[in-house]
């Protein structure tokens, strides 16, 4: 989370925005100028080893290319995409729940810690074992899996934001004479918000590593699967071309989407004090 | 509107189950168009007061009249001031003003105007698109200002507003909540602990003491508006209160409260 505060904003921003203009075009360069560093290392190393083993890069990206024109990219990605979205979404919904009861309520929270503390530590590959024996090999399996893995993640994150709530302002509201209703949609949903965006990174990030390691096990179609058929082929190639592209999505969304989403969202902070 | 608090008390129990008294048969009148300061140390339960003006806190026993009736504080309007802004930080100064209008029950149509128009009266007028964190102190306690004038209140409770103001912003915002309240002399409930802010502000100062509070001293300030913060006669009213505190003998060798 971030948590600048006004006076130290004010410091930075006021001498330093004219520099700020120039590195913000150089770590674009550094970004590049670090992908064909690797690029360029893999290409070395694979020299010495193997295709088998370790194939060099053009080989692997032009692998991509050919799952991603085949349409067979899209197919697994749409498959691997609506798991993680609803187990997601269930432990989203759960977890708001959850962490507002235990950040309200200390009986809650007292009853509540362990669990969350244990479904913390649990490793995701257990519970994935657990929901195959459970479930069969049906869809409900992986979806489980990345519900019950990220719920108590995302419930401490819940947690945290509500005790976090400012009650002088709740307070003020009050005195005001503001309804239920008007204090839940301003003043607490609002504060809630960074909350359930830090949630909802951290959420999707594990999300999409347990979806593939649940996805290995018993079921027939998504990105998991393709990457445990190319181990049953011994296909590095294609091991490598189905994670890459996979990360590449992944990067798309964190960077493309919701990295904008908070910024926007949470503009009020950064600002430049009069 | 005329307040009545007729023999109010509380009692806070504390986290250890000790029971705190705070205010014991307390009565008191604030007049219509008044201007009415309390002064008294840190703690002496000055904002539990206020709290209970406001219906934010029942009061154990006795009972807060507005013109003679029970005030039901969620009808009667009433704007509070806190020692801090107490601002939605994630709103604009605009929307700040206009949560409060909503919740007032104002025409959305008829509440941009009117926000505008008290921003613009407490010196805020080019920076109603700014968010509250791009602001100084001083201008963030002037929106929490035109907050609570903005509901046009029939009582105006202030929590000790400039105390966490450096003194030159404190004593500028003084002269003009004086400037902007004799326009509509709504009676204020204006709690401090700065004994010369009291006697420079107020129409009539009570002086609260001890815990459970009682009432010490009651002093009319009968100076015209104009007043200066260092006219002879404040001066002399501001140490007949730190007397009545017993915070000095005569001389104000002791008086920290003065800038």
């Amino acid at each position: 989370m971030r948590s600048s505060s006004a006076s130290s904003d004010a410091v930075a921003v006021g001498p330093m925005r004219r520099s700020s203009i120039v590195w913000h075009r150089w770590p674009f360069l550094i970004h590049c100028a670090s992908v064909v560093t690797v690029l360029a290392v893999w290409q070395l190393v694979a020299a010495f080893f193997p295709p088998s083993l370790l194939p060099g890069p053009t080989t692997v990206l032009r692998r991509v290319a050919t799952i991603v024109v085949s349409g067979q990219f899209a197919f697994h990605m749409a498959h691997t995409l609506a798991r993680v979205g609803v187990g997601f979404v269930c432990a989203f919904v759960v977890s708001l729940a959850l962490g507002i009861l235990m950040g309200v309520s200390r009986t809650a929270e007292k009853f509540l810690e362990l669990e969350i503390l244990i479904g913390l530590t649990v490793p995701s590959l257990a519970w994935a074992v657990v929901a195959l024996m459970w479930f069969g090999i049906r869809e409900i399996a992986p979806v489980f899996t990345i519900f019950v893995i990220i719920l108590p993640l995302l419930t401490v994150n819940m947690w945290q934001g509500t005790k976090a709530l400012d009650q002088d302002v709740i307070e003020m509201a009050r005195a005001f004479r503001a309804r239920r209703a008007q204090v839940v949609r301003e003043v607490i949903v609002p504060q809630l918000v960074p909350y359930l965006l830090a949630a909802t990174r951290f959420g999707l990030s594990l999300a999409w590593k347990v979806a593939v390691i649940a996805e290995m096990l018993g079921i027939s179609n998504g990105i998991g699967y393709m990457i445990h058929y190319a181990f049953g082929i011994f296909s590095m190639e294609d091991v490598l071309a189905w994670t890459i592209s996979f990360t590449l999505v992944m990067i798309v969304l964190e960077y493309g989407l919701l990295n904008p989403l908070e910024a926007r969202i949470t503009r009020w902070r950064r600002t430049v004090t009069l | 509107m005329r307040i009545v608090l007729r023999g109010i008390g509380k009692t806070f129990t504390l986290q250890d189950g000790r029971r705190l008294p705070v205010l014991r048969d307390l009565s008191f009148a604030v007049d219509r168009q008044e201007f009415c300061c309390l002064v008294g140390p840190s703690g002496c339960g000055k904002s539990t007061i206020l709290n209970i003006v406001a219906g934010l806190i029942a009061p154990d026993g006795g009972e807060v009249l507005g013109d003679g009736a029970t005030l039901d504080a969620r009808r009667a309007r009433i704007g509070y001031v806190f020692q801090k802004p107490r601002l939605l930080n994630w709103r604009t100064v605009l929307d700040n003003v206009r949560f409060v209008l909503r919740a007032a029950g104002v025409a959305e149509s008829e509440a941009a105007a009117r926000a505008r128009h008290y921003l613009h009266l407490v010196g805020l007028g080019h920076f109603v698109d700014e968010f509250p964190l791009a602001l100084s102190g001083g201008m963030q306690q002037r929106v929490a200002i035109a907050r609570a004038l903005a509901i046009e209140p029939g009582l105006l409770l202030m929590d000790e507003p400039f105390s966490h103001l450096d003194e030159l912003t404190a004593r500028t915002l003084r002269a003009e909540l004086l400037r902007i309240w004799q326009r509509a002399r709504t009676p204020v409930i204006f709690v401090t602990h700065n004994a010369l802010e009291a006697v420079y502000l107020a129409d009539r100062v009570i002086v609260l003491s001890g815990r459970p509070t009682t009432l010490v001293k009651e002093l009319t300030v009968a100076l015209p508006r104009d007043r200066e913060m260092e006219d002879p006669q404040l001066m002399s009213l501001h140490r007949v209160i730190l007397n009545s505190l017993g915070v000095i003998d005569a001389g104000g060798a002791h008086d920290r409260e003065a800038p």
